[in-house]
């Protein structure tokens, strides 16, 4: 049954590709009603025939892990021979599955803490498909649709309001406010428009709603006084105690503001405490007030009129003085609040910024050892220099005495080495007054980087350049004036050759004139020439001989002295090179310091977000409504933030970097430093991106309110970007949690460690066994093999750069052979294969080709 | 002469181990960076790069089917390309069908990176703006089958390697099947995934222009394909990686030489030591057949084989 069941799905499967294969997409089956042309679509179900094919395929992996396990699991048992082999096997691929089931719950966990964000994300898609639908036909099914929609909306605003953590209130709030309020109670400032009271009042407000109250004031220019006796004296003294507490805080705040000193973190720690210890006062002068009104109330017979909802305007309105009261009480309440809750801001941050000075400590320590290795190195060089130069002096002097009878031209080259000599002493001094210029200026920006560390950088440029350009001028016209005696030495031998010869040449012609004379003597003079001419060919010879002799011994003495100068300027050379090394690395150091001191004020600068905030605060009366409030104060609070992100991200790069190049030992803690940083920061940008899309939010509902849906959809796009931010900000920061764990550690060590390594170690020992049977093999015992070892040669060689050097022609005459010869072959090759694999595809279809399947069952029979 | 053949009949294999050794590692550590050869087929690559569009209507689908085995071949390649497609700014996606070549699909992107935003740091490349990595996806030829006909490839795949749905993806944003897969750059030292791509990832309608990347001992065996036209370019083992760096250097003149260009030159001089071991192989044989009389050379005896 089992045998013919196979057979059969095997047939069917063959069947369906065959068919899939051969006929039409479609497979036509008749003429619908519109007279168009139906059919069956073959492939229909194509995508589900191979995923059950994929199944299969991985169900096969499967059954390979059961049979490794039961081949090597017995040789392990058993003790088998090589059964350590297999017991090697067996705990390697179970390390391997532990620790990547291990990673994949891992990658669970983070999908699973972000997934929350994509419903949402999903949810609010969906509902902006719904506002931004077409309108249906007529008005009934519109307004349904709307309140569908709005309903949607309503529904969705509230699941983000309950899903998103509530939005975070700073210093420059609670400081704004209590200006505000101070102003408000002593009645010269319009109510705070940044709040609203919402708390039932605890007697029924008389009159009416609050917009009644807005556009129909009560006797606007008159307050009524107080009542009680002492009230005068109770007011004045609540007023002074919230006017302590308001300059408690406002001088903290400046103290922040002003902050130049290194230690960041310390004053916003004490800023903190300050707000801690600021927030309980309030809410204890919120309690007096009340106490206090409730007694003025008490004295009057009129019901007060404090329970309005005020909601801001360009005037403000006749506030009773109950009124004003109770809103202080709620105001000093919610400022306890709004203080509290930025303390806890300013701990953390004050947990973020402690860094810097801690590297400015280490800079410091590191520029004093630098700067002292530097000096001595510098007095070093010194002393090498002035040897040098003490040594130059009497060689060159005595050079130039000892060429007092050459030529004009060489005593000229040796006065031109003295006044070499003499500029490069000058330039010494030079270069080292510069140095003590930049030490000078190094030592004081040891105590103080951030102040003085450029003025050093610029006196070590200035010494870095000096010696760089007049050096290196000096040494090349050195190197330039050796080459040009050698040549000069060069000249002057042909030159004394040509000499000699054509004085020679005129003495023999001298001699041969006066022989001529002499027509009586011609035999004996013709004679007397010949042994004349042969004595002053000899002659010639012995001084050529001894002319080149002498200039040979010249010019190996003077080989022998320009090496040596040389070598003397070439060791100068290498001197000042790692001088230079030395200067440019500690003025690399110094921009270092430059970078990181201009980090600590960049922080300086954007920590104090009270008073870009108290900026936009004082905008806000102008703002239409409180989302559009809510909005640019999360504009600013997200402009600060991304400072604040900028500037730690910038601390923790240049702390790498410092540590990476200055050679520190222990880097880890530093780069896990960093990384917790960027996965603060970047939760930390989530949740501000969440903060901003559910003001969007509160801003879509107002506009829906309004029957603005283009606004309502804008805005609802901006939300569903700022979700969409957000959720990739928090997968960020959870995966850079994740890389940085143990688990992810295992599995980079095991596959890029060893699995990668082995891998590419066992197919690169094919090299060294080419190398070695290409030796021991590739003999030309025959012509085919002298054929195909000149194929070979020429394919290597054209393949290579070499080849390119012997003939340019051979990548051509490679590609010729590729195309020509091996193509032709390959593909007959490749169709035979293909015929045949064709052939036993056929047998397995017909279920012919079944004898291990057959021998499996007579096992099984048997 | 008669001791010259005795010692090459026995020369110790280990001296060829060591020259072969030598041969590679010393151009390697001095990184010897040689002009490579002219390979056509490098060059034509190269043109198909430079032919493409640089805007967000397709992707070039880059497969990188290898694994740690032929990496040293087939990384160059890869690398190379995704330099080029980078430096045009033409996006593209990686897949694999090879499970080990998963953590590659990850790193070399990350390295181009590095190396680019190194010579310029004014230029940015981001992960989902300019490319995006579909991971490893099992099943090879079904799961090939499956990606050319699927009518929305993003909906088909899910989600990129990150777990990030690829409708969300940028580079992604218009790419819906098939017809937006502007070339497909194929690298794989493992024998059939060639074929594979070029039979299935096709539809009746549009098949789209397919380069490869192989390494150098399946060369005869795609330059079938070359010859049919079905392979616009070929990088031939590290050979054809470094001509197309080559041809890189001569356009952006500020470029530092990379890995290609020094394994190319290594490759080089080890291409040499190999010839000078068969000519002296062969000199041995005929030394030995003098000294045996004209005798044909015995076989190298265990002692003497290298």
């Amino acid at each position: 049954m089992r045998k013919r069941l196979i057979v059969a799905v095997t047939f069917l499967g063959g069947v369906y590709f065959i068919v899939e294969f051969l006929l039409p997409e479609y497979f036509p089956s008749g003429l619908g009603r519109d007279g168009a042309c139906r059919g069956v679509k073959i492939s229909e179900y194509h995508e589900e025939i191979l995923m059950g094919i994929q199944a299969v395929g991985n169900a096969a992996i499967g059954l390979g892990l059961v049979n490794i396990f039961r081949v090597f699991g017995v040789n392990v048992l058993k003790r088998r021979k090589g059964w350590p082999y297999s017991l090697t096997l067996v705990l390697a691929m179970l390390t391997m599955m532990a620790v990547t089931f291990w990673l994949w719950l891992q990658d669970l966990e983070v999908q699973h803490q972000a997934g929350p964000l994509a419903v949402q994300r999903d949810f609010q898609t969906r509902i902006l498909n719904c506002v931004g639908r077409p309108a249906p036909p007529n008005e009934q099914a519109a307004q349904r649709l709307q309140r569908a929609r709005d309903a949607d909306l309503l529904r969705y605003l509230s699941d983000t309001r309950k899903s998103v953590a509530p939005p975070a209130v700073s210093a420059g709030d609670a400081a704004a406010q209590l200006a505000a309020l101070a102003g408000f109670l002593q009645g010269k400032a319009p109510a705070p428009a940044f709040f609203e009271v919402t708390d039932a009042p605890e007697n029924p407000p008389e009159y009416g709603t609050a917009a009644d109250l807005l556009s129909q004031p009560k006797e606007p220019e008159t307050v009524p006084p107080l009542k009680t006796s002492g009230a005068d004296a109770r007011l004045a003294e609540l007023v002074k105690q919230r006017d302590a507490l308001t300059d408690r805080l406002l001088k903290s705040s400046e103290a922040l503001k002003a902050q130049t000193a290194l230690d960041v973190g310390g004053q916003v720690l004490e800023h903190a405490a300050a707000c801690r210890e600021v927030a309980p006062a309030l809410r204890k002068l919120a309690q007096d007030v009340r106490a206090f009104a409730d007694g003025e109330r008490a004295a009057y017979t009129e019901p007060p009129d404090f329970a309005l909802r005020y909601r801001g305007g360009p005037t403000p309105p006749p506030v009773p003085m109950f009124g004003r009261l109770y809103l202080a009480t709620r105001a000093l309440n919610h400022c306890g609040n709004v203080l509290e809750r930025y303390a806890r801001v300013l701990d953390v941050a004050a947990a973020e910024i402690p860094v810097a000075p801690k590297n400015q400590q280490d800079l410091s320590g590191w520029l004093t050892a630098r700067a002292e290795r530097s000096h001595a190195v510098r007095l070093d060089w010194q002393r090498r220099a002035a040897a040098d130069l003490q040594q130059a002096l009497p060689a060159v002097s005595a050079k130039l005495a000892a060429t007092s009878g050459q030529p004009d031209a060489l005593r000229t080259r040796m006065l031109d080495d003295l006044r070499d000599a003499g500029a490069r002493s000058a330039i010494y001094n030079q270069a080292l007054a510069e140095l003590d210029a930049a030490d000078s200026g190094l030592a004081p920006a040891q105590g103080d980087v951030a102040a003085n560390t450029r003025a050093a950088a610029e006196a070590v440029s200035r010494a870095l350049a000096v010696l760089k350009t007049q050096e290196g001028v000096l040494c090349l016209l050195r190197v330039r004036s050796a080459e040009q005696d050698l040549s000069y030495l060069d000249l002057t031998q042909a030159d004394a050759g040509k000499i000699i010869t054509d004085a020679l040449r005129a003495q023999a012609e001298a001699k041969g004139e006066a022989a001529a004379r002499s027509a009586e003597g011609l035999r004996s003079v013709e004679a007397a020439a010949k042994n004349v001419a042969d004595e002053v060919n000899k002659e010639r010879e012995q001084m050529e001989k001894d002319l080149a002799a002498k200039v040979a011994g010249l010019r190996k003495t003077w080989r022998e002295k320009t090496s040596v100068e040389l070598k003397q300027l070439r060791d100068g050379e290498d001197a000042r090179k790692r001088e230079i090394d030395a200067l440019r690395t500690r003025a690399s150091v110094v921009t270092e310091a430059q970078k990181m001191a201009a980090d600590a004020a960049a922080k300086a600068a954007a920590l104090p977000e009270i008073e870009a905030l108290t900026k936009v605060v004082t905008e806000l009366p102008g703002s239409k409504t409180d989302a559009e409030a809510a909005m640019a104060v999360a504009k600013a609070r997200k402009a600060v933030l991304d400072g604040q992100l900028y500037v730690l991200q910038r601390a923790a790069k240049t702390e790498e970097r410092f540590a990476s190049k200055h050679g520190m030992k222990d880097l880890r803690p530093l780069t896990a430093a960093r990384d917790s940083l960027r996965a603060l920061a970047g939760a930390v940008q989530s949740d501000f991106l969440l903060h901003a899309a559910v003001k969007n939010s509160r801003l879509a509902a107002t506009a829906l309110g309004s029957q603005d849906l283009p606004a309502a959809r804008s805005a609802m796009e901006s939300c569903l970007q700022q979700i969409g931010q957000a959720q990739e900000g928090a997968k960020e920061a959870l995966r850079e949690g994740a890389n940085r764990s143990v688990v992810k550690g295992l599995y980079k060590c095991l596959f890029e460690g060893l699995y990668v390594s082995l891998g590419a170690a066992m197919f690169s020992l094919l090299a060294f066994y080419i190398a070695s049977a290409a030796y021991r093999a590739f003999r030309v015992k025959s012509a085919e093999a002298g054929l195909m070892m000149t194929a070979a040669l020429l394919v290597m060689i054209g393949q290579i750069p070499f080849g390119g050097y012997i003939w340019s022609q051979f990548p051509q005459v490679r590609l010729w052979v590729l195309q020509v010869f091996s193509t032709p072959a390959f593909r007959g090759i490749a169709l035979g294969a293909a015929v045949a694999s064709l052939a036993m595809a056929m047998r397995m279809w017909l279920s012919l080709e079944t004898s291990a399947f057959y021998r499996e069952e007579e096992q099984e029979g048997a | 002469m008669s001791r010259l053949a005795d010692l090459l009949a026995k020369l110790d294999r280990r001296a060829i181990y060591a020259a072969v050794a030598l041969a590679l590692v010393v151009p390697l550590l001095l990184k010897w960076a040689l002009p490579p050869a002219e390979m056509e087929q490098a060059r034509k690559f190269h043109s198909a790069v430079e032919a493409l569009p640089s805007d967000d209507n397709g992707i070039v689908l880059i497969a990188a089917d290898w694994g740690p085995a032929t990496k040293a071949e087939n990384e160059p390649q890869t690398e190379v390309l995704i330099e080029h497609l980078m430096r045009r700014r033409v996006h593209f996606a990686l897949v694999s069908v090879i499970a080990e070549a998963e953590p590659f699909l990850r790193d070399i992107p990350e390295r181009v990176v590095k190396r680019l935003t190194t010579e310029d740091p004014r230029e940015r490349w981001e992960y989902g703006k300019d490319w995006v990595n579909l991971g490893y996806r099992a099943g090879r030829s079904a799961m090939i089958q499956k990606l050319a006909a699927a009518p929305d490839i993003r909906q088909t795949l899910g989600v990129d390697a990150l777990g990030t749905p690829l409708n969300e993806v940028p580079c992604m944003r218009n790419t819906r099947n098939i017809r937006n897969v502007r070339l497909l750059a194929e690298f794989t030292g493992a024998v059939g995934v060639c074929d594979e791509w070029l039979q299935f990832f096709q539809t009746s309608a549009y098949r789209p222009p397919m380069a490869h990347g192989c390494t150098s001992i399946t060369i005869p065996e795609a330059y079938i394909f070359v010859d049919s036209g079905q392979i616009v370019g070929l990088h031939e083992g590290v050979a054809g990686a470094a001509a197309h760096s080559a041809l890189l250097k001569e356009r952006y003149k500020e470029r530092a030489p990379d890995t290609a260009i020094v394994m190319n030159t290594a490759l080089a001089v080890a291409h040499v030591a190999i010839i000078v071991l068969i000519v002296l192989g062969n000199l041995g044989m005929i030394l030995a057949a003098r000294k045996a009389g004209g005798a044909p050379a015995a076989p190298l005896g265990k002692e003497g084989a290298a």
